[in-house]
């Protein structure tokens, strides 16, 4: 069942392994705190992203996953109306996250086995595939949110070379902002900068909040990094 | 002076700072939030006299934070300098235009206010009792004269992709040292900011008349300008060691080192683990192209990955260290 993400072609199928995965003895990395409520006829539990070193990675993965997926539709079906850098660009950028995605789980699987987060279902529902303009500001929305997701994390990393590991993604995400916010509008490459020139930074918690709109999953990191 | 006012606000961003004023892990923790602090904050003397006696016998750790903060501080110098010099040679505005001119501007106000994030009166490296390096220059002269930097924008462009490169790099190479401590968040809000600035460089001279269809916002194994350039800006390797470590004045060659003032020691050169290669496609042990299921290529493999470097290569005549007076 945990075969390749094709998220965006078989939710159902992904809903119907998730609702048995929860019983299921071997999902030791998924911790089903009860259902919730607010969702209309989806079963749906929270999985907590745990602790630890494993948590922190689990969490990039669960953020790669969302990136891999929505660039991989992008490139699968792009806007109309891209420029041809735009479609270069966006190709190349599928490329560097599923390999982000595909190596944080392979690292995940190696180094703390039985762990690895389930795949996760991508809801993409509000972004207009077919409008460049649409899949512009998702994107920089994605990407100025991985820039801070990780440079928050970056302190709750107890071994120093996942540290390093992380830092080599980070950078290469912020390589991605700065470009689609250029896309979307020219020269606000570094817009995200604070006062003192520095870029966003945001807790686990606070980057949930925001992807759990795109994420049918619900998920908790509360505990990443203890 | 409003001590009290001050103690308010460290202990709200670290609710538990007297306590923990006692670790490793406490000074790093309690330096990254000072730093903004005291960016804005009008007493920086006195945050400096309660860190010189929470920290008394200390002095190592304290002197770490110092050496780490002044290495930064010593490229961000470097890189304020060099933007001064483009912006005064008026090129990015006569031939780049109007949006380049602005783009530069930006990023010089950013690497002004990294500048003052550490190194100014009110900055990270006084509030710790160090002494903030200075007078680093950016040497214009250390480019080869055929590439004529004062009269060419894309040289100038050039220079400012394998600045901004390197600073990303240099980052990733001390992160370590700052593990599991505020101050690493600091210096990762940096280091993004900086890999920004790197991407719309590229991305500036990606659009020049006549550029090269490799060049990209991150850094790809074609971009030549990251592997073999005729100007040896880029080499991958570490040529004319700075040991046993102290940079001013610099103990064996570099000759091109000549700080203004201020010193401060950076880790000794690790031969056994020689930096990677930009077009390098193994993370981890993971052999990206082969090794994830999907196969890849090796351009796909090594653009998705920046690399890191050691002190002693970023600071290397070969690399950023050339480019100082």
């Amino acid at each position: 069942m945990a075969d390749n993400l094709q998220p965006l072609h078989v939710p159902i199928k992904r809903r119907s392994f998730f609702m048995y995965a929860g019983a299921t003895a071997g999902a030791t990395a998924l911790v089903l705190a009860g259902c919730s409520k607010d969702s209309d006829t989806t079963p749906s539990s929270t999985i907590s992203l745990g602790t630890g070193d494993a948590s922190v990675l689990n969490y990039a993965y669960a953020l790669e996953q969302l990136e891999a997926a929505f660039y991989a539709q992008v490139a699968k079906a792009p806007a109309a109306d891209f420029s041809a850098t735009e479609l270069l660009y966006f190709q190349e950028v599928a490329k560097h996250e599923a390999i982000h995605r595909d190596f944080l789980k392979a690292a995940i699987n190696r180094d703390a086995p039985g762990k690895l987060l389930q795949d996760l279902t991508p809801n993409f529902t509000t972004v207009d595939f077919t409008k460049r303009k649409s899949v512009l500001d998702a994107a920089q929305a994605f990407e100025d949110l991985g820039v801070s997701a990780y440079n928050g994390a970056g302190k709750l990393i107890k071994n120093a070379a996942y540290l390093v590991i992380a830092g080599q993604i980070v950078s290469v995400e912020a390589r991605h902002a700065s470009i689609i916010r250029d896309f979307v509008s020219p020269g606000t490459f570094s817009d995200t900068a604070d006062a003192n020139g520095l870029d966003l930074s945001r807790t686990p918690v606070e980057v949930l909040t925001i992807a759990q709109q795109y994420i049918t999953e619900k998920l908790d990191g509360s505990t990443v990094g203890q | 002076m409003d001590f009290f006012k001050i103690i308010d606000q460290l202990a709200e961003v670290d609710a538990d700072l007297l306590g923990r004023f006692d670790s490793r892990r406490a000074i790093f923790n309690s330096l990254g939030s000072l730093a903004k602090r005291s960016a804005m904050a009008a007493s920086p003397l006195l945050v400096g006299a309660l860190f010189n006696k929470a920290y008394a016998g200390e002095t190592g750790i304290k002197s770490t934070a110092v050496d780490v903060l002044n290495y930064a501080l010593t490229l961000e110098l470097l890189e304020q300098d060099f933007y001064s010099q483009v912006i005064t040679a008026g090129l990015a505005t006569s031939v780049g235009g109007a949006a380049a001119a602005a783009a530069i501007a930006k990023i010089k106000l950013h690497e002004d206010q990294h500048v003052a994030l550490l190194g100014g009166t009110s900055g990270a490296i006084k509030s710790l009792g160090g002494t903030p390096v200075s007078g680093i220059r950016f040497n214009a002269s250390a480019i080869p004269s055929n590439l004529n930097f004062a009269t060419n924008y894309d040289t100038q462009l050039l220079v400012a992709q394998v600045l901004e490169d390197t600073g990303v790099r240099a980052y990733k190479g001390r992160a370590s040292e700052l593990l599991g401590t505020d101050l690493l968040t600091t210096a990762l809000r940096i280091h993004s900011m900086e890999a920004r600035h790197a991407a719309h460089i590229r991305y500036m001279r990606a659009t020049r008349p006549g550029a090269s269809t490799d060049i990209r916002p991150w850094i790809t194994a074609a971009d030549s300008a990251a592997q073999t350039p005729a100007n040896a800006l880029y080499t991958s390797a570490y040529t004319n060691g700075i040991t046993p470590s102290t940079t001013t004045p610099p103990t064996p060659p570099p000759t091109f080192f000549n700080f203004g003032g201020g010193s401060f020691t950076i880790p000794t050169y690790d031969a056994t683990k020689p930096s990677p290669r930009e077009d390098n496609t193994t993370q981890s042990n993971v052999a990206l192209i082969t090794a994830l299921g999907t196969p890849y290529t090796a351009a796909e493999a090594a653009a998705a990955f920046d690399e890191y470097l050691q002190p002693a290569e970023v600071l290397d005549g070969s690399r950023a260290g050339g480019l100082v007076r």
